[in-house]
């Protein structure tokens, strides 16, 4: 008889910033978006990628499937389960509030920008939803010169934009990014990846 | 290594663009992306050697329709300079 070796993980640890990304160039199958070796997308494969900036507290990841749990008359626990939906989502406040290019790509579906000599400006009313690749990309406890990717294939910012502006609190704007399926990929990858850099 | 409607565009005419594109997608496994999404297709990713879910014969296709020369592509995987799958971990959703 002996003991089982513990394992602690404990190097397996989120604690560093992130950094949002979005317009990234979608991966194919078997791929990852293409990082450069500093962790930011590589300017080659990904020309449009859209730093969003600084973040009042990071970013927040999530993974949320909903279970249905079917009974039967005679136990009381469920006896199977399946998942009927899932949600994928990223999170943050971002706090550069007043820059047009982050308010444009916040704004799917309803902002439109523009700019002529004098001024930057969104205008808001209806255009088409345009949905975008976007990842939260973050340096590693175990080795900080390797990176962190929660990556969602198609989304959109679900939240709008609302800030308060006042002289006491810096301003920042509530997002949150949901996944929608890209239906025709493989089925075990259409909504998107987490991975690390080994 | 980035193919979108406007980079197609300049290889294969405005016409026949929007068809390489959904050609691009469909080879690439990219899924059902349209055509205006904002990023484009990430060709580096599916023409790195140690992508094993598709076909050398399939990356010679998607190589040719992008206008990537798979030598010059082979050489920036080797150049160290962009993460590739050999030194990944990573879980699908």
């Amino acid at each position: 008889m002996a003991g089982t070796p513990v394992a602690w993980r404990g190097t397996a640890l989120a604690q560093n910033p992130t950094q949002l990304w979005g317009l990234l160039a979608i991966p194919g199958a078997g791929g990852r978006i293409t990082l450069f070796t500093d962790g930011t997308p590589d300017a080659t494969a990904n020309p449009t990628a859209f730093h969003y900036g600084v973040t009042r507290d990071g970013a927040k990841h999530s993974i949320k499937p909903t279970f249905t749990k079917y009974y039967a008359d005679e136990f009381r626990n469920p006896l199977i389960t399946s998942i009927s939906q899932v949600d994928m989502t990223i999170a943050a406040e971002l706090l550069a509030v007043t820059d047009m290019d982050v308010v444009k790509n916040l704004l799917s579906g309803l902002g439109t920008y523009s700019t002529a000599a004098g001024y930057k400006q969104v205008t808001v009313g209806t255009t088409a939803i345009t949905y975008q690749c976007l990842a939260s990309i973050f340096p590693l406890i175990e080795d900080t010169t390797k990176w962190g990717v929660f990556n969602i294939y198609s989304t959109i910012n679900e939240q709008g934009i609302e800030w308060a502006q006042t002289r006491k609190a810096m301003g920042g704007m509530p997002v949150q990014f949901s996944a929608y399926e890209v239906t025709t990929r493989a089925a075990s990858d259409t909504a998107g990846n987490f991975w690390k850099q080994i | 290594m980035n193919a979108n409607l406007e980079s197609l565009a300049k290889i294969h005419g405005k016409d026949k663009a929007q068809a390489a594109y959904e050609e691009l997608a469909e080879l690439g496994g990219f899924g059902n992306v349209p055509s205006h999404y904002a990023g484009g297709l990430d060709i580096f990713s599916v023409l790195e050697p140690s992508n094993t879910v598709i076909d050398d014969k399939t990356k010679n296709k998607i190589a040719k329709l992008s206008g990537v020369d798979r030598k010059e592509a082979d050489k920036m995987y080797k150049s160290g300079d962009i993460i590739t799958s050999e030194q990944v971990k990573d879980n699908r959703v």
